[in-house]
């Protein structure tokens, strides 16, 4: 059978492709990598969500090669199963969604225009997006009402404009905390914000609302009001007709038949075995770092440098969405009784962001840059994560009755709260993804090889909104308050490596996430993103990929 | 010291040993599976089983302050992650290799099998061990499996009747997994 479209991967950058296109009547075929997790098997379980490789690939069959600068300025590589850092997420139907914690704020109009506003950065590769926030408006107001986004718009000075008055959904329930934030704020004439999440306040068609579970990052929603690309869209899909889901289908080959276009993909099977699919159209959608991989695996006389890349852009300017991180605590023998339960009270969400200093205006900074945003989080309650920091004091071990100890006071005695900042990771030469010469998987093919080089320029705006953080954290009366501005990564916050743009000679995509090169490829994950904002990324793969679906829609190639 | 680190060394020690060929020679290796009095100790044997539960002893000990070791079936925990195939071989291998090696240096520096010391001097021997670099990352380990039996779900053989959850009032949340969607049932299914 010949499909329509044919979609690799299942996440949030395909979902919006596989949900309209089969509601529009196309046969739509579906190739995940990854296992088809149900609601139904999911639980708050923490050995399978956290402590072994149930949601991700056992590094012993598929790891990465992580290539990191060290102190003397070297660069140097190491595989992830050597390491032991893990840097899969979320490979099943329905991808990283499944196990988001949705954050969901929109990019602002500067963000599409960022070498324009700010100017060029040395040692950056800025460039302005091929379509204005105008563009995409429609298609944040379709996510919010589609996927489901709960919160409350309030007037402040980065307020991004909307085509809707509110959120189609109200603000989740907070915890005491978040009236603590919002008098430090007003104290410190802070412009602190509802954090909208992508999570249902109220029943929606089949899925019901949150339950406050108190285990939502990392973890598969037993109600179905995270938004997922599974449970919002492709349950939907499938209610068609016109949509096949295959899961433990890896692709590893697109092969194209000499004219530019792509008439199969290629793919392993659970059992190892090869197989293929035809379709008109092929999206690619597999996460950045995979999708990179795959077209750089598509090899043949007319693309020897890996599928689209004749211009030698695949895999470039690979970005993160990331920052910095810091924590207080506060101690129940601090507080009143009624205070003190209050905090502990599980579940409920801390969901307060400062986008004050969006945009920076700084001595320091010797005039105008992009700044970012801080989201505010209660610490994980993940039992054996918490434990295991607990382990070490000054760099030494602890066991016996002064762990003991350590862990009966840290448990029940204090509250830990966090903060987390999001910076624009500025695109360099040093960030990228390449094909490792050595390393394989397990089905023989090369492994991704990915460059985390990072700009100081980043740490920089970090340090600046870490010092507001914390100063609201003090406010708050928070003890043991710090904070970490690094170049690390989080490896589920990952976009570009296929940038969109109007000129083929130094993009992958043009304004529609369509190849320059190739005549039925569109790119719909993270990977179009030539910059990245100061927000996660997931709301804004959402809302594009709703967008190139309605471009599909009208591709002749369709009609064919 | 995080499990990272622990990953690299582990790693490298074992990528040595099997390059020099040293691991065919070590009893370990040999004598797992011939002893049938081991029973449901495999792969360690009786003594070593009995000196790592006297390691947890020391490391999560019966002080009055919540469940010791023993009380959450941590050495039984251990054992079923050591027979637990999906876990990569070479981590399983290097616990035990340094268990050999723990229990050699205890003989030559007490000239006595570690359970067999009075606990003052486990005491000391496992705060000597601590310093040095491997006796650190070994016993980090052994730790952060502790805290797997202490805190997991009661389902995998540890926290018995929920006394980990209990004594630091963790709340699990909800749902709780059935036999069909745990680890590693639900990855066979699937």
């Amino acid at each position: 059978m010949k499909y329509d479209v044919c979609v690799v991967g299942s996440g949030a950058g395909a979902g919006p492709v596989i949900y309209e296109l089969s509601k529009a009547g196309y046969k739509v075929v579906v190739l995940e990598k990854g296992p088809w997790f149900k609601t139904e098997d999911f639980s708050k379980d923490e050995m399978v969500a956290t402590r072994r490789s149930v949601y991700t690939p056992n590094l012993k069959d598929e790891s990465h090669v992580l290539v990191t600068q060290n102190d003397d300025g070297d660069w140097m590589s190491r595989s992830t199963y050597s390491s032991g850092k893990d840097f899969w997420n979320g490979s099943a139907v329905g991808g990283s969604s499944n196990f988001m914690s949705a954050y969901f704020h929109r990019l602002k109009p500067n963000d599409f225009r960022l070498l324009s506003e700010f100017g060029a950065i040395d040692g950056a590769n800025i460039v302005d997006w091929p379509i204005s926030y105008d563009e995409m408006e429609p298609y944040y107001a379709k996510v919010e009402s589609i996927i489901g986004v709960s919160g409350k718009v309030v007037p402040h000075s980065f307020l991004e404009p909307r085509s809707t008055e509110n959120f189609p959904y109200p603000a989740l329930g907070e915890n005491i905390f978040s009236t603590w934030l919002d008098k430090a704020a007003a104290k410190l004439d802070y412009e602190l914000i509802p954090a909208p999440r992508g999570i249902l306040s109220r029943p929606k068609d089949d899925r019901n609302s949150c339950f406050y579970s108190n285990y939502c990052g990392s973890y598969g929603c037993s109600s179905d009001a995270k938004g997922s690309s599974r449970v919002a869209l492709i349950n939907d899909a499938l209610k068609t007709g016109n949509c096949t889901v295959l899961p433990n289908s890896k692709v590893f080959h697109l092969q194209t038949e000499g004219n530019g276009k792509i008439v199969k993909a290629n793919y392993y099977n659970k059992a190892g075995e090869k197989q293929f699919v035809e379709a008109k159209i092929f999206v690619v959608a597999a996460q950045a770092i995979e999708t990179s991989r795959l077209l750089l695996m598509s090899k043949n006389s007319d693309f020897e440098n890996g599928l689209s890349n004749n211009a030698g852009q695949v895999g470039k300017n690979l970005i993160f969405s990331g920052g910095g991180i810091g924590s207080g605590q506060l101690f129940f023998d601090e507080l009143t009784p009624e205070e003190a339960k209050s905090l502990d009270s599980k579940g409920l969400f801390i969901n307060r962001a400062l986008q004050q200093w969006y945009e920076i205006d700084d001595k320091q900074f010797g005039g105008r840059v992009k700044g970012g945003t801080i989201d505010f989080v209660s610490e994980h309650a993940n039992a054996v994560t918490k434990a295991i920091k607990l382990k070490y004091d000054g760099g030494k071990l602890v066991y016996g009755s002064a762990l003991k100890e350590k862990m009966k006071r840290y448990f029940t005695e204090q509250r830990k709260l966090k903060f987390e900042i999001f910076v624009d990771w500025l695109p360099n030469d040093y960030c990228r993804v390449e094909l490792d010469d050595e390393v394989t998987d397990k089905w023989g093919d090369p492994v991704a090889k990915v460059w985390l080089g990072y700009h100081e320029h980043d740490l920089k705006v970090g340090r600046f909104l870490a010092e507001k953080a914390e100063a609201l954290f003090k406010e708050v009366g928070m003890k043991n308050v710090h904070s970490s501005i690094s170049g690390g990564v989080s490896a589920n916050l990952q976009a570009g490596g296929c940038r969109f743009g109007n000129d083929p000679k130094t993009s992958v995509l043009d304004k529609n996430c369509k190849s320059h090169e190739v005549s039925n490829l569109y790119i719909t994950d993270g990977s179009f993103m030539p910059t990245g904002g100061s927000v996660t990324y997931t709301f804004s793969i959402y809302a594009n990929s709703f967008r190139v679906a309605d471009q599909i829609l009208k591709d002749p190639i369709l009609k064919r | 010291m995080d499990d990272k680190e622990w990953l690299i060394s582990r790693k490298q020690f074992v990528k040595t040993i099997v390059l020099s060929g040293v691991a065919l020679q070590l009893p370990w290796l040999n004598s797992c599976s011939s002893d049938e009095e081991i029973g449901e100790t495999k792969p360690l044997s009786k003594d070593q089983y009995k000196t790592v539960r006297s390691v947890q002893d020391i490391l999560f000990p019966a002080d009055g302050n919540g469940p010791s070791a023993r009380d959450i079936h941590a050495t039984d925990y251990l054992i079923w992650v050591l027979n637990d195939k999906r876990v990569d071989p070479e981590e399983n291998a290097y616990i035990i290799e340094k268990l050999n090696d723990f229990i050699a240096k205890c003989k030559s520096d007490h000239g006595d099998d570690f359970f067999d010391l009075y606990q003052s001097t486990q005491e000391e021997f496992i705060a000597t061990i601590s310093s040095e670099s491997w006796g650190e990352k070994w016993l980090s380990r052994l730790l952060t499996l502790i805290f797997e039996a202490l805190l997991l779900d009661p389902s995998y053989g540890g926290n018995v009747g929920e006394v980990g959850w209990n004594w630091l009032s963790h709340d699990p949340g909800q749902p709780r997994p059935t036999k069909e969607i745990m680890y590693p049932e639900i990855l066979d299914r699937l």
